[in-house]
């Protein structure tokens, strides 16, 4: 019995430390990035990022109607252009195209400065907060756009302000 | 004369795992596949990391090219390697364009590795107890964060978990092509190929010979002509675009480089990475004196391997990395510390079931 038990201890002490980690996991690792993991609030999030998809598609799609072409740009904090893309052939909506940067491919001062573009900036969380007033957008674009148009949810946690440049009749 | 007895049954060959183990692995990696599914779009967010991975995957799909232009880089985009593009780009092309389609595949695919991975635990340590509990620290929030990524943390779970497998099947050639084939996906990986090289080469000696079976032996030649063939086609792109590979690769090292080493240190993984380093430095230490089991001999490369992950993931400093370094890893290292404490390989749990 004493041999048993001798012989049996690091399977019990490994089993032991596994569950206790996996316990621990589950206490501190739950919340990850901003997000939490089994969210009270996770179906009411996902409804409001699909208005989001839904609502910037039909904004594009309007603003897109006329026929000169026009650039619509994405910001690299950016998370929709993906899901705006699904089950396309094409980075087009109507007479438009859409071009996200990246932090190694930014857009350049001759794109950003073009007459025919269309400014994209997303809220949604974990930084859903960071456009309440648009310092950081001032700060990282400067102050010469107008919204075009904008849509925020009521949780004011996912929403689109849609740019043109001011100086642009 | 024929000597055998009429009543002769060949043996049968001993499965490595029961049904009731291939049920619980099944069933953990199902575990996974639920809750990242339940908690998809939510944990994680929608994140700008899914437009930088699922876009030029989606361009290579429907434009056949390498170069997203949908990413303002129309000469190429060489932050990493090209490898989880290609990938996903076959799948979104065989199942839809969908962003949904990139993520129920990387959760498939985390699923399968969570099976593997418990499948290869149950066989490091040789006993399906130890196995399901040390399976049970995969079960947990970092691996379901990772399910839900489109990022190459899933396809490079697999291939962690098939070369663990690879490497407790004494095919050490496939093992190591497995980690190289984790090159194409991303280059911190090297850092896990080199210290799997370096310490199969240390323990080489004790290790047993390698596969003499033909079979294992012809898959582990093709997997490493594949790897290798892809390999150099990847190097060749790189040294085609080598000026914009360096540009991309400056801002990136540069981001990384802005990250404090001692804070980085403080943090769990960090100190993970700590104990990881004692453990394998006992292992190491008792190795020579001979006092530890050819079971625990095995894993030493592996180990090592799983080290070199987890030091990049402690450094490189981002959630995408906790599937590493507070899952995968600390999973191997309590196999390790498990083959560590046995003596000789006096101690087989399997034993102990029968007293």
């Amino acid at each position: 019995m004493h041999a048993r038990v001798r012989q049996s201890w690091p399977a019990i002490l490994i089993a032991s430390l596994a569950l206790l980690y996996c316990g621990m996991e589950w206490a501190a690792a739950h919340s990850i990035g901003g997000s939490t993991i089994d969210s009270a609030t996770r179906l009411q999030d996902r409804a409001d990022f699909h208005q989001l998809v839904r609502n910037l598609t039909e904004s594009l799609a309007s603003q897109c109607a006329a026929a000169e072409p026009r650039l619509v740009l994405f910001d690299d904090s950016e998370v929709a252009l993906p899901y705006l893309l699904s089950d396309r052939s094409s980075n087009q909506i109507g007479s438009c195209t859409l071009i996200r940067a990246t932090r190694v491919t930014p857009f350049d001062a001759h794109t950003l400065n073009g007459c025919a573009v269309l400014l994209v900036v997303e809220i949604h969380p974990p930084h859903a907060e960071q456009y309440a007033d648009m310092s950081h957008f001032r700060e990282a674009y400067g102050s010469n756009w107008t919204i075009a148009d904008h849509w925020q949810s009521s949780r004011k946690n996912f929403g689109y302000l849609l740019f043109t440049h001011s100086g642009c009749a | 004369m024929n000597t055998r007895p009429a009543s002769h049954v060949p043996p049968i060959r001993k499965l490595p795992f029961g049904i009731g183990y291939a049920a619980f692995a099944f069933a953990s990696g199902c575990c996974v596949l639920l809750l990242a599914r339940a908690n998809a779009l939510t944990f994680p967010y929608p994140w700008n990391d899914e437009a930088r991975f699922f876009l030029p995957a989606w361009w290579l799909s429907t434009n056949g090219s390498l170069s997203p232009a949908v990413l303002n880089a129309p000469q190429g985009i060489f932050w990493v390697p090209d490898g989880f593009y290609i990938w996903l780009a076959a799948i979104l092309s065989i199942f839809g364009r969908i962003v949904e389609v990139a993520r129920v595949a990387c959760e498939l695919t985390v699923t399968l590795g969570v099976a593997l991975f418990a499948i290869a635990f149950r066989r490091i340590t040789g006993s399906p107890w130890i196995g399901a509990a040390v399976t049970t620290v995969l079960l947990t929030p970092p691996t379901i964060f990772a399910a839900n990524m489109i990022r190459m943390e899933a396809p490079l779970f697999l291939i962690f978990a098939v070369a663990v497998l690879f490497h407790i099947a004494g095919m050490r050639l496939a093992c190591a092509s497995m980690l190289l084939l984790s090159l194409l996906f991303h280059p911190a990986f090297l850092i896990a190929l080199v210290l799997y090289l370096l310490a199969v080469w240390t323990t080489r000696k004790t290790q047993g010979p390698p596969r003499k079976h033909s079979a294992s032996r012809m898959l582990a030649w093709l997997l490493f002509a594949m790897v290798v063939i892809a390999a150099g086609l990847e190097l060749f792109r790189i040294v085609q675009h080598f000026p914009l590979v360096r540009q991309h690769m400056a801002l990136q090292e540069m981001r990384k480089a802005g990250h404090s080493i001692t804070a980085l240190l403080r943090k769990p993984q960090g100190i993970l990475l700590g104990i990881e380093i004692l453990v394998a430095v006992w292992i190491a230490i008792t190795r020579r004196r001979g006092s530890r089991g050819a079971q625990c001999e095995n894993l030493v490369p592996f180990a090592a391997a799983a080290l070199g992950v987890q030091l990049y993931a402690v450094f490189g400093g981002e959630v995408m990395y906790d599937v590493y370094s507070l899952a995968m890893t600390p999973a191997i290292f309590l196999c390790l510390a498990y083959c560590g404490l046995l003596k000789g390989g006096q101690l087989r749990t399997d034993q102990l079931k029968t007293g």
